[in-house]
């Protein structure tokens, strides 16, 4: 073993991929771990690049190594520490905590909230945030706030419209809330209808139920195998029915 | 077993003189690992039944595979229909599932480190923080909480796509 370690190591030098810690040997799963120190160019690109370590594992598997490499990123490490006592400091009613994540040169931040952002808040913080990724010169990709509150889009609504047309928004609110959304109101599920019949989504028929229109059939299109949604349909029916 | 992982890595820089800040900062790291671990492993039950008993290496495999295929399939259906909100909130759950997947990546390292290889010693030279193999306590501690905010946003994308 000691000899593959070594080989991970020479390879590794030999073709400027940078180690972090020891190289060891994954008992369970049968394969060294390595970690590789990355960092980045003045244009933000990942130094050694992604491809240069699939080379060197490609070299390792051809001479009977087989090792997994880890990108160690210590700089991201210290950006996301950094970012978060920015946040806690500037925003200690408003923000928990914050991680980060950075590919492809953009970081992803993720902030758990001690209460609900408005507008105006979401934009400072996101002000924030941007102001001190500057400094490192990497751009914001998403800012996610954490919540529990899941309501549910448009997708939702017409996948489960087209389930159990034709149904009243009472029997539409007790289906979405049994698949666990959030549903705040009848009149805020009401309001939610009415917009999407008026961009020709759904349909409202005489006695206040709700069909799917052709357009939006067509755009949910449909799926072969066990969880076929035209299938689930047909089982629905035939409940509906018995 | 956050709590528990808490209470050996506080034990760990009080028993340093003692000699025993090596084995209770080694099982500190395994337990923040496994809090970790079976945060997600929870979640992947949640996704599929199928994945309720996911041995350790297959867990970044299914977070970069199935998971992001599947919401890379949710966003473009999400985008036929014009639901930009869904389309983001897919967008943000493939980040937070690759994100995981390097995060789990990371804690197996440090894991495996801490119970296969004793002759590998805890660099105690930092005041008040240890390491292990290139890896801080420090950040070993955010884990369970990172991957919780990971979690949370694959599962609400999860949702909109899965009904």
């Amino acid at each position: 073993m000691s000899s593959q370690i070594q080989e991970v190591k020479r390879l590794c030098l030999q073709n400027g991929v940078p180690l972090v810690g020891d190289v060891v040997f994954d008992v369970e799963n049968g394969t060294l771990l390595a970690y590789v120190a990355v960092k980045k160019d003045l244009d933000g690109r990942q130094i050694p690049s992604n491809r240069k370590i699939e080379e060197v594992k490609k070299s390792l598997l051809d001479a009977g190594v087989l090792v997994d490499f880890l990108v160690h990123d210590e700089l991201g490490q210290d950006i996301e520490s950094g970012l978060r006592a920015t946040l806690l400091m500037s925003f200690p009613n408003e923000v928990r905590n914050a991680f980060l994540s950075i590919s492809g040169g953009a970081a992803q931040v993720w902030i758990d909230p001690k209460r609900t952002f408005d507008e105006e808040l979401l934009k400072a913080v996101e002000r924030r945030v941007r102001q001190y990724l500057k400094v490192f010169n990497v751009d914001l990709d998403s800012l996610v706030r954490t919540t529990t509150e899941n309501l549910p889009g448009v997708t939702a609504c017409l996948s489960l419209i087209r389930h159990l047309a034709p149904v009243l928004s009472s029997e539409l609110e007790r289906a979405l809330t049994s698949h666990g959304f959030t549903v705040p109101s009848e009149d805020w599920l009401k309001r939610r209808l009415d917009s999407m019949r008026k961009e020709g989504r759904i349909v409202r028929m005489a006695n206040g139920t709700y069909a799917l229109t052709l357009l939006s059939l067509q755009r949910l299109g449909t799926a072969k195998g066990k969880r076929s949604p035209d299938v689930n349909r047909m089982l629905a029916l035939a409940r509906f029915c018995r | 077993m956050k709590k528990v992982a808490s209470f050996l890595e506080k034990e760990a820089l009080s028993r340093l003189s003692e000699g025993d800040g090596d084995a209770f900062g080694r099982t500190a790291f395994n337990r923040y690992y496994y809090a970790t671990f079976l945060l997600v492993r929870d979640a992947l039950r949640s996704f599929r039944s199928e994945w309720t008993e996911t041995p350790h290496a297959s867990v970044p495999e299914i977070l970069r595979g199935t998971i992001v295929k599947e919401l890379k399939k949710g966003r473009r259906h999400a985008e036929k229909n014009e639901d930009k909100p869904t389309s983001s909130m897919c967008y943000d759950a493939i980040k937070a599932s690759e994100a995981l997947a390097d995060l789990m990546d990371k804690g197996r390292r440090v894991r495996v480190t801490a119970d296969y290889n004793p002759e590998i010693p805890i660099d105690f030279t930092k005041v008040g923080d240890f390491k292990l193999n290139a890896v801080n306590v420090t950040e070993a501690r955010d884990w369970p909480c990172k991957s919780e905010s990971f979690i949370l946003t694959i599962k609400l994308a999860w949702k909109q796509i899965n009904v």
